[in-house]
C-alpha cells in the first residue's frame, strides 16, 4: 500500500509542479513505482514538465465522471520502465468540477498499486485546495526564500494544522540563491524554518537549468551532476526514509585569472 | 412564618421573603406590609428604598415587575434592588469565566484568530497575520508578529503587558495602534499598553499599573 502526499504551497509560481515532477522522476529513478496527479484543473502543467503532453488522452475529471476507467486515464512515462505514470488534469473545467470524495475514491484506488501517490495541488485555498488535501496521507509545504512566499505557507499549515493529515506536513525551501542570502537580502534556511515551525525536507537552489529543461520537456533531476538535482534526489532519498545531510549552500566563487589561465591549458587537475 | 417581613439593617430597610412560600402568597402580603408601610406617618415625609431579598429563591423577571409594580403604586416607596443568595449556572460560569486567566501555548499562524472569552496568559507564539483576541486582558509571555486584541469588542479597561515591538497592531477595545507608526514603542517586556483618560493608546510599565489602572491594581492584590 503506497503514500499519497500532496504538494502545495498557498501561492502561485514557486515550484510546485516543477517539484512534484523531479521528486516523482527521483522516486522512479529508484525503482520506486510512483503516480503523479495533477489537480491544477484548468490550467494544467504537469503534463507539459514531464514532456507527456502529446500523449494525454482523458483526464481526472473523466474519470471522476465515470466516462473512462482510472488505468485508461494514466500516461505512462516511457523513460522508466512501468515506474512513472500520470493521470493529467482536465483543460476544459475548472477546479470546481472535482468534489472531495471523487478525488478521494480515485487515490484510493491507486495507492495499491503505487509506492507513492503524488497529488500536485494548485495555488490558492479554495475547492482545488480542499479536493488535494482529502485524499492525502502526508503533504509537503514548498516555498521560497520570499517573505510573501512564506506568509501563504505559514497560512497554508495553519490550514492542515486545522484538517490534520496522517503525518505532518513538511517543508522543502526552493530556489534557493545562495548570493542574495550571503547579502542578508533574503531569509536564510534556519529562519525559514524556524518561523514555520514544521520539519525541513530539503532545500533546493536555483538554477537556470530547472527552466531550460523543463521547457524541453525534460526533468533536471536527471542530470545526476547539478546541485539543484542534487536537492530533489536528497529530498527523494529523505522520502525513502534516509538520513541524508543538508546540502551546504556555497556561492560559486568566481575563479581568479590565474586559474582561469591554467583551466585553459588543462593543468586544473 | 410570614412570607413577607420587613427588617431594617445597616443598608437600609430589606424586605426578607421566605423562599418557601407560593408567589401567590408572597405577593398578598407584601401588599398588605407595603401598604402599612406607606400609610406610616413616621415614614411619610422622605421617599423609601427598599431592597428585597429573596433568600435561596430565584426571582423572575416577571415576579420582580410584579413587585416593582406593587411599589412604584404608592408614592414614597420603591424597590431599590433585588438580592438573592444563589445565582443560574449562566452567571456562575460568567463568574468562573471572568476570574480565570486562560493558559495558551500554540503557534498562530496567518490567517488564524484564537479567540479567549476573558483574562489570557500567552506563551506561543503569533506569526504574521495571525489574530489573539480576549475579552478580557492580554499577558503575553511568547512573541508576537501579528495582531493583539484586548477587552474586545468595546472594554478599554482591559491591558495588554508585554513585548509588543514586534507585533503588526495592537488593539485596546475600539483604539488601535499600527506598530510600524509609532517609533517609540518599548521593547521591554515589562510594558502595559492600556487606553488612557484622553481614549487614547499609550504605553506605560507594570511599575505604574497603580496610576494606569487602580482598580485592577486592586483586584490583583496591590496596595
Amino acid at each position: 500500500m503506497g503514500k499519497a502526499i500532496v504538494i502545495t504551497s498557498g501561492k502561485g509560481g514557486v515550484g510546485k509542479t516543477t517539484s512534484t515532477a523531479n521528486i516523482g522522476i527521483a522516486l522512479a529513478l529508484m525503482g520506486k513505482r510512483v503516480c503523479l496527479i495533477d489537480l491544477d484543473i484548468g490550467l494544467r502543467n504537469l503534463d507539459v514538465v514531464l514532456g507527456l503532453e502529446n500523449r494525454v488522452m482523458y483526464d481526472i475529471v473523466d474519470v471522476a465522471d465515470k466516462r473512462v476507467k482510472l488505468v485508461q486515464a494514466l500516461v505512462k512515462d516511457k523513460r522508466f520502465d512501468d515506474l512513472l505514470y500520470l493521470l493529467p488534469a482536465a483543460q476544459n473545467t475548472d477546479k470546481n468540477a472535482l468534489n472531495e470524495d471523487q478525488v478521494k475514491s480515485i487515490v484510493d484506488e491507486l495507492k495499491p498499486d503505487f509506492d507513492y501517490v503524488f497529488i500536485d495541488c494548485p495555488a490558492g485555498i479554495e475547492q482545488g485546495f480542499i479536493n488535494s488535501i482529502s485524499g492525502a496521507d502526508g503533504s509537503i509545504i514548498v516555498t521560497t526564500p520570499e517573505i510573501s512566499a512564506v506568509r501563504d505557507a505559514d497560512r497554508v499549515i495553519g490550514l492542515l494544522e486545522k484538517h490534520p493529515l496522517v503525518e505532518a506536513p513538511k517543508l522543502i525551501i526552493n530556489r534557493i540563491r545562495p548570493a542574495i542570502i550571503e547579502q542578508g537580502n533574503a531569509m536564510d534556511v534556519d529562519e525559514i524554518t524556524r518561523h514555520l515551525g514544521i520539519d525541513l525536507l530539503g532545500i533546493v537552489l536555483d538554477d537556470d537549468e530547472v527552466i531550460s529543461t523543463s521547457n524541453r520537456g525534460k526533468s533536471i533531476v536527471m542530470d545526476a551532476e547539478n546541485k539543484t538535482a542534487k536537492g530533489y534526489r536528497n529530498i527523494a532519498r529523505r522520502l525513502e526514509g534516509e538520513t541524508v545531510p543538508l546540502m551546504k549552500i556555497e556561492r560559486e566563487t568566481k575563479r581568479g585569472f590565474w586559474y582561469r589561465i591554467s583551466h585553459l591549458f588543462g593543468h586544473d587537475k | 412564618m410570614h412570607s413577607a417581613v420587613l427588617k431594617g439593617n445597616k443598608n437600609g430597610y430589606e424586605i426578607v421573603i421566605n423562599d418557601k412560600s407560593s408567589i401567590k402568597d408572597i405577593l398578598h402580603e407584601l401588599t398588605i406590609l407595603l401598604g402599612e408601610l406607606s400609610h406610616n406617618k413616621a415614614l411619610k415625609s422622605a421617599k423609601l428604598f427598599i431592597n428585597v431579598n429573596s433568600g435561596l429563591r430565584l426571582l423572575s423577571t416577571d415576579e420582580k415587575n410584579k413587585i416593582r409594580d406593587l411599589a412604584n403604586s404608592y408614592e414614597n416607596l420603591s424597590i431599590d434592588k433585588f438580592i438573592s443568595k444563589t445565582v443560574t449556572i449562566d452567571k456562575a460560569e460568567q463568574m468562573i469565566k471572568d476570574n480565570t486567566i486562560n493558559t495558551l501555548d500554540k503557534v498562530i499562524r496567518n490567517g488564524q484568530d484564537v479567540f479567549i472569552d476573558g483574562d489570557v496568559l500567552f506563551f506561543g507564539k503569533i506569526h504574521n497575520g495571525g489574530k489573539l483576541v480576549a475579552s478580557g486582558n492580554i499577558y503575553l509571555m511568547g512573541n508576537s508578529e501579528g495582531i493583539l486584541q484586548a477587552g474586545f469588542p468595546n472594554d478599554e479597561n482591559k491591558l495588554i503587558i508585554g513585548n509588543v515591538s514586534t507585533s503588526q497592531q495592537v488593539r485596546v477595545g475600539e483604539q488601535f495602534e499600527v506598530i510600524a507608526d509609532n517609533q517609540n514603542v518599548p521593547e521591554l517586556s515589562d510594558t502595559v499598553i492600556y487606553v488612557n483618560d484622553l481614549h487614547v493608546l499609550s504605553y506605560g510599565k507594570i511599575n505604574n499599573l497603580k496610576q494606569i489602572n487602580p482598580k485592577f491594581f486592586n483586584k490583583i492584590g496591590g496596595i
